[in-house]
């Protein structure tokens, strides 16, 4: 594939406390709350909440890979906002602390102690994962 | 006349005044660059949202959630974001005369208005009028966090919801630089486009879920992600409101002990221009 030839659009990846990405891209995947979906230029008018997972996008020819856990996802005139809960890239993923936030929740996972929030334990160790497998595609 | 004992007490009252403003300039300057921080980090997603919020309330049928529904109004509320302490010249009068107008003009139109009122100046101030207070919110801007704006936009979106209010704006600084501060005046309820000459040219979305899944987390999260916005702007001009205040009256005790200098050494010199001449005279007597 020649260079240029990809139509491109913006993308904004937005947290609370930072912006991780603002520039064009010729392709998004995202999370959605039910299934991965991708978006290209010239998509219609969409309105997605996301979940826990891997994002991916495609500027100048190079894939980036972002580890978000959940938001929401607008598509309008070819301009895309993530609004995030949180966003890294592959690169900035802190491993070590993903790594013990792992085995913290699975320890609490497999304690089955009364008291434990199952729930969040396993939210928890979805994101763990999930930071951890991303910040293997740098 | 003052004595020259007076005036020596005078000007060393003026400066340690004058170090104590100094301090205070300098605690405020270091509080005002976290806060600067802060409010710059969070402005981003404020915004990016809010405009995301602008091309639902555009393109969404406004039957789908209660946030976006607009009734006429009945029952009012303004929130007045004010700070804990004084000290930062008329940067809570400000508010509290903006305000003011605010409930004038709700109440000229027949409407009904209550208060929702944050920071202790706001409280101060209105406690001793007769509006109805609906919750003060206080003492929480030294340690500012996502749960103080959780709680004010939680009471603002359930008493919409019940049908208690039928609008919601908020008066508060916003932090411009740190000697500039804004008074902004905010509807928040029901949700509107903010840049309403922006209009978009669109059918509606494409919704993953479905409609009322998403608005039913994402319009609330506006409330509670703008609240938060607001009382950051607020805590960041305060500091900046502060620094300035502070700055000037350091420079103003600097002008006061100059000039009671000037007056102490006057004094002085006609003391002793005064002994002098009644020794002479009392020696030019002892002659005679």
């Amino acid at each position: 594939m020649t260079e240029g030839s990809k139509k491109e659009f913006q993308l904004k990846i937005l947290t609370s406390d930072k912006e991780a990405f603002n520039g064009p891209v010729s392709y998004v995947k995202a999370p959605g709350v039910e299934g991965y979906f991708g978006i290209l230029v010239n998509h219609a008018p969409l309105l997605s909440a996301l979940r826990i997972g891997e994002l991916e996008i495609e500027a100048n020819n190079q894939k980036k890979y972002f580890a978000i856990s959940g938001g929401y996802l607008e598509m309008l005139d070819n301009h895309v906002s993530i609004l995030a809960e949180t966003a890294e890239s592959a690169k900035n993923i802190d491993v070590a602390r993903a790594e013990s936030a792992r085995q913290r929740a699975e320890k609490r996972i497999t304690a089955k102690e009364p008291g434990v929030d199952f729930e969040r334990a396993r939210v928890a160790l979805f994101r763990a994962l999930n930071r951890l497998n991303i910040s293997k595609k740098i | 006349m003052a004595t020259l004992r007076d005036i020596r007490r005078r000007i060393s009252s003026v400066h340690s005044t004058q170090q104590i403003t100094k301090a205070m300039k300098m605690v405020a300057a270091a509080k005002l660059r976290r806060a600067q921080e802060n409010i710059l980090k969070a402005r981003p997603y404020a915004y990016e949202l809010r405009n995301v919020i602008g091309h639902v309330v555009q393109l969404v049928d406004h039957n789908v959630h209660p946030l976006l529904l607009k009734r006429e109004i009945r029952k009012a509320a303004v929130v007045v974001v004010t700070s804990d302490r004084g000290l930062c010249g008329a940067f809570n009068m400000n508010i509290i005369r903006r305000a003011t107008e605010e409930i004038a003009t709700f109440l000229n139109e027949g409407k009904e208005v209550e208060l929702i009122l944050v920071g202790r100046k706001a409280r101060d101030f209105f406690r001793h009028r007769d509006y109805p207070i609906i919750s003060e919110h206080y003492d929480f801007f030294n340690h500012l966090d996502f749960s103080h704006a959780r709680e004010i936009g939680g009471e603002m979106i359930r008493l919409f919801t019940e049908q208690n209010l039928d609008h919601v704006r908020v008066v508060y600084n916003e932090f411009k630089s740190a000697i500039q501060q804004n008074i902004v005046v905010e509807p928040l309820l029901p949700l509107q486009s903010v840049t309403a000459e922006e209009t978009v040219n669109s059918v509606d979305y494409i919704y993953e879920p479905s409609p009322d899944v998403i608005l039913e987390t994402l319009l609330p999260k506006q409330i509670n992600i703008q609240t938060r916005r607001i009382l950051l702007e607020s805590s960041a001009a305060e500091q900046g409101a502060r620094m300035t205040a502070m700055e000037l009256a350091t420079e103003n005790a600097e002008d006061m002990i100059h000039d009671l200098t000037l007056h102490y050494n006057k004094v002085r010199q006609a003391s002793i221009t005064k002994e002098i001449s009644e020794i002479v005279g009392g020696a030019e007597a002892l002659k005679a």
